[in-house]
C-alpha cells in the first residue's frame, strides 16, 4: 500500500514533464533545451585530447572474479591457463551494476561520459553475429582485436568479510562486524602505468553497495585529479606509447645484421626514436636479433595543420623511412592510442 | 572541480586547417599504375599454377587428437587438402593407393589472452606431405603455421582450420611432387609392369587394378600399358565380384518390385557370362522383366480411361525404351565404386605392411579406408563440378555441407 502511494505521485510528476517537453510541436522534448554553436567550435584552438578522445571503462578485477567464481585455471600442456568469464560475472554480481553506475555518474557529472563494459560486450556480440551474416572475413589477429579496448582501464576489486566473533559468546545472533575493501585503478592499456587509485579498507557497515558507493563518491575528487594530471603530462610531454619492432617469420635480415648504411638496423631504429619523439624521451627493454622493445616513448599529438597524429602515423613514418633508406619492406600493425608495431618482412 | 580534459586543449594556439591529400600522377599513369597493380595481384593468383602438372592424390584424413582435432575438425581439414589437390589436378578421397597427400598436426602452442571477453588461441604446425605408401618415399612437404582463435579452446580448435591457407607455396610443392611422381613412373615402366602382373597373376585384382588405374596419364609409357590392361582386370575384378553383384541385384529387385530401377539392369550386365553366378541372374533378371512388362501392359489397359494413368505408363514406357542408357550409366557408378574399394583395399594392405614406419605413413590404409564412404560423394561431386560446370569453391562447398550425399 505504502509503496503504490509513492508510485501514483513519482508517475503522475514524470507523465507531467514529459507532455510539458512535448508541448511544442516544433521540437522534441529531449533535445528541446540542447544549444551549441558548431562555427565557434571549429575556430577554437584545437583540443589534442579530444580529438583522439581516450575510452575509459570500469572491469572488475581478478580477484573480484574470484570471489563469484567466475575465474577458474585450466590445466593443458602442463601449462596453467586462467579462465575469465566476464558475462556470468555480471550476471552474478547483482552489486556491480549499482557500484559501476556510481563510478560512471561520478565521471559523468564532470562531462566525461565512460564507456559500460557489459553493452561493449553486447555490442561486440552483436557485431560478430552481423559480421557472420554479411560473410565478413575474419583473420585471427583480427578476432583477437574484437574485444573491449579501453584506453584507460578503470579496475574495481572488492571483499567483505566479517570480524570473527568470541567462541565463549552467547549472542548466537552476533554474527561479527561486516568489513568492506574496495580497489579502484585507473591504468593506461599500452603502457600499464598507474594513473590514478583510490582504495579502502575495512568500512564497516552492513550494506557492502552501499558502503563502497559512498566511499567512492569521497575519493572521486582526488582520484579524477590524478587522471586530469595524466592527461596534462600527455599535452605536456606528448602521449606516452610502447613501440615494438619485430621481424616476421622467414625475415631475410636480423636486428643486430649490418644495413646499407653501415650502422646495424638495432642501431639506425634506436638513432630514429631518438629524433622522432618528443626530448628523445624513450627505454629500451628488449633488444634481440628478432625484436627491439622500447618503453616510454613520447610523441607528438598534433600535426602542423592541426590534424591529429597518433600511433599509426608514426609508425607510417617510420615504416617509410626504413623504406626508403635501408630498402626494408614493412607491416604496420599499431593499435589503440599507445600501441606501436611494425613488422620486418625483409629486404624485398 | 571542473574535470579538465576539455580545458587541457585550449592553450595550443593550433587552429583545424587540414590540407587535403594530392596525387602526383596524372590521370594517364594512374590508370597505368592501377592496371601494372593488377597485373601484379593477377600474378599472385593460384590458378597460374593449375592443371600443369596435375598427378591424382588420395587425400589422407588427419589423426584424431582427443578433443583438440576431432572427427568433424579431421573432416574439415580432408576438405581443405581436397581442394588444395585439386588445384594441382584431379583428386579423389581415397581414389590412388600408390599416391598420397596428408598432413601432420602438431599443436605447437596455446594461450589465453587477459583480455575482456576472453579469447583463447591455439597454434599448430601444419607439415604437408605427398608420399609413396608403396616404397615411403616423401615427394615434397611444406609447413604452414597456423593459430586458431575463439571464445573457448574448442571454438579456437574449429576455428583454425579456417586458417589454413592454400597457398602458392603449397600449389608448388604439389606441382614439384608430381613431376617427381612422373619422373619415377617414367623411370619405373618395368616395376609396373610387374606389380601389375604379379597381383593380377595371383588373383588379386584389386590391387592390380589400384596399381594400373594409379599411373598418371603424363608418364606415357607406363600410362599406355596401364591403359590395355584395365578393361581385363576390370573384368576379373568383376568375376570376384560377381556373388556380390549378386547378391545387390537380388536385393535391388526385391525392393523394386514392378518399378523400373536402372540399377538392376547395370547389375546384370557387369556380372560375367562365364561367372557361376550368371545363370541365376539370368533368372532373376527375366522374373523382374515380367514384372516390369506386366505393369507396363495393366497401366497401358488403364490410361485408355484414365488421364494420371496415361501419365504414369508414358513415363514408365519412356524409362523402359532407354533401359539401356540407363544401366550403363549405373554400371559405371558401380565400376567405380568396386575400383574405388579396390583402391583402399590395396592401400590398406601396403600400409599394414610398412606401419612400422609410423606417423603419417603407418596410418595412412586406416586413413584412407576411413573415408571410403566420402569416395562416392566425391566421385558425385566431381559429375556434377563437369556437368553443371560448378565452380571450385561451390564445389567445395556442397562437398562440405553434404549435398550429394
Amino acid at each position: 500500500m505504502k509503496a503504490n502511494k509513492l508510485i501514483l505521485p513519482v508517475v503522475g510528476l514524470t507523465a507531467l514533464i514529459m507532455a510539458s517537453c512535448g508541448g511544442n510541436k516544433q521540437s522534441n522534448g529531449l533535445t528541446e533545451g540542447a544549444s551549441g554553436d558548431m562555427e565557434a567550435y571549429e575556430n577554437s584552438d584545437v583540443n589534442a585530447m579530444e580529438q583522439a578522445r581516450p575510452t575509459i571503462m570500469v572491469i572488475p578485477g581478478d580477484q573480484t572474479l574470484q570471489n563469484f567464481k567466475c575465474l577458474t585455471t585450466q590445466k593443458a600442456n602442463g601449462r596453467d591457463y586462467i579462465l575469465r568469464d566476464y558475462k556470468n560475472y555480471l550476471l552474478k554480481d547483482d552489486r556491480a551494476k549499482r557500484i559501476i553506475s556510481t563510478i560512471q555518474n561520478e565521471f559523468n557529472a564532470q562531462n566525461y561520459p565512460l564507456s559500460d563494459f557489459e553493452q561493449t560486450l553486447k555490442q561486440l556480440d552483436t557485431q560478430e553475429a552481423l559480421d557472420m551474416a554479411d560473410g565478413f572475413e575474419k583473420d585471427a589477429k583480427t578476432q583477437l582485436l574484437t574485444v573491449a579496448q579501453p584506453d584507460i582501464i578503470l579496475e574495481l576489486s572488492y571483499d567483505t568479510s566479517r570480524d570473527k566473533i568470541s567462541l565463549t559468546s552467547h549472542n548466537y545472533n552476533n554474527k561479527g562486524e561486516k568489513n568492506i575493501s574496495f580497489t579502484l585503478n585507473a591504468l593506461d592499456a599500452y603502457t600499464n602505468k598507474v594513473v590514478a587509485t583510490m582504495t579502502a579498507s575495512n568500512i564497516k557497515g552492513e550494506s557492502t553497495t552501499q558502503a563502497i558507493q559512498e566511499s567512492i563518491k569521497d575519493g572521486m575528487p582526488k582520484f579524477q585529479q590524478d587522471i586530469t594530471k595524466y592527461f596534462s603530462d600527455i599535452l605536456t610531454r606528448g602521449r606516452d606509447i610502447t613501440v615494438r619492432v619485430a621481424v616476421e617469420n622467414g625475415c631475410n635480415v636480423n636486428f643486430s645484421d649490418e644495413s646499407i648504411e653501415g650502422d646495424t638496423y638495432a642501431d639506425w631504429i634506436i638513432d630514429y626514436i631518438k629524433t622522432h619523439t618528443v626530448k628523445g624521451a624513450y627505454k629500451m627493454q628488449r633488444n634481440t636479433d628478432k625484436e627491439l622493445y622500447f618503453v616510454n616513448c613520447r610523441i607528438k599529438l598534433l600535426n602542423q595543420d592541426g590534424t591529429q597524429y597518433g600511433v599509426y602515423d608514426w609508425t607510417r613514418d617510420l615504416q617509410k623511412n626504413l623504406r626508403n633508406n635501408l630498402g626494408l619492406k614493412c607491416t604496420n600493425k599499431a593499435q589503440g592510442l599507445g600501441e606501436v608495431l611494425i613488422c620486418i618482412q625483409g629486404i624485398k | 572541480m571542473a574535470f579538465a580534459l576539455s580545458s587541457c586543449g585550449e592553450k595550443t594556439n593550433k587552429k583545424f586547417n587540414p590540407v587535403d591529400r594530392t596525387g602526383k600522377l596524372s590521370i594517364e599513369e594512374r590508370d597505368a599504375a592501377i592496371a601494372a597493380k593488377k597485373a601484379e595481384l593477377e600474378g599472385l593468383n593460384l590458378d597460374t599454377l593449375l592443371y600443369s602438372h596435375g598427378v591424382k592424390f588420395s587425400i589422407v584424413q588427419p589423426k584424431v587428437q582427443g578433443e583438440d582435432i576431432t572427427q568433424d575438425i579431421s573432416d574439415r581439414i580432408s576438405m581443405k587438402l581436397l581442394q588444395m589437390a585439386c588445384q594441382n589436378g584431379i583428386s579423389g578421397l581415397g581414389e590412388n593407393p600408390d599416391f598420397v597427400f596428408g598432413t601432420e598436426i602438431a599443436q605447437t602452442g596455446r594461450a589465453a589472452t587477459g583480455t575482456a571477453p576472453q579469447k583463447m588461441t591455439v597454434q599448430y604446425q601444419l607439415t604437408f606431405k605427398v608420399m609413396n605408401t608403396a616404397t615411403g618415399d616423401v615427394y615434397a612437404t611444406a609447413t604452414q603455421d597456423v593459430v586458431g582463435v575463439g571464445n573457448s579452446f574448442v571454438e579456437a580448435n574449429q576455428n583454425f582450420v579456417k586458417e589454413i591457407k592454400n597457398t602458392p607455396e603449397i600449389q608448388k610443392m604439389l606441382q614439384t611432387a608430381s613431376e617427381r611422381i612422373i619422373d619415377w613412373y617414367n623411370k619405373n615402366v618395368q616395376t609396373v609392369k610387374n606389380q601389375i602382373e604379379t597381383a593380377a597373376g595371383k588373383g588379386d585384382y584389386d590391387l592390380a587394378l589400384a596399381i594400373a588405374s594409379s599411373v598418371p596419364q603424363q608418364a606415357t609409357v607406363a600410362f599406355q600399358y596401364a591403359s590395355s590392361k584395365l578393361d581385363a582386370l576390370t573384368k576379373g575384378l568383376m568375376h570376384k565380384k560377381a556373388a556380390d553383384m549378386l547378391g545387390e541385384m537380388t536385393a535391388a529387385v526385391a525392393s523394386a518390385g514392378d518399378d523400373f530401377d536402372p540399377s538392376i539392369g547395370a547389375y546384370f550386365k557387369l556380372i560375367p557370362t562365364d561367372s557361376p553366378e550368371h545363370a541365376k541372374a539370368q533368372e532373376l533378371y527375366n522374373k523382374y522383366a515380367q514384372q516390369c512388362k506386366a505393369r507396363r501392359d495393366a497401366l497401358e489397359a488403364k490410361a485408355e480411361r484414365d488421364e494420371q494413368a496415361a501419365r504414369e505408363f508414358e513415363k514408365f514406357k519412356m524409362m523402359q525404351e532407354h533401359e539401356k542408357e540407363l544401366a550403363e550409366i549405373e554400371a559405371d557408378k558401380i565400376k567405380s565404386k568396386y575400383a574405388s574399394q579396390a583402391s583402399a583395399k590395396a592401400a590398406a594392405a601396403k600400409a599394414a605392411a610398412n606401419r612400422k614406419s609410423g606417423g603419417l605413413f603407418g596410418s595412412i590404409g586406416d586413413a584412407i579406408s576411413g573415408t571410403f564412404d566420402r569416395v562416392f560423394k566425391v566421385a558425385d561431386v566431381a559429375g556434377a563440378l563437369a556437368t553443371d560446370k560448378l565452380g571450385l569453391g561451390q564445389y567445395v562447398e556442397k562437398a562440405e555441407f553434404g549435398d550429394f550425399e
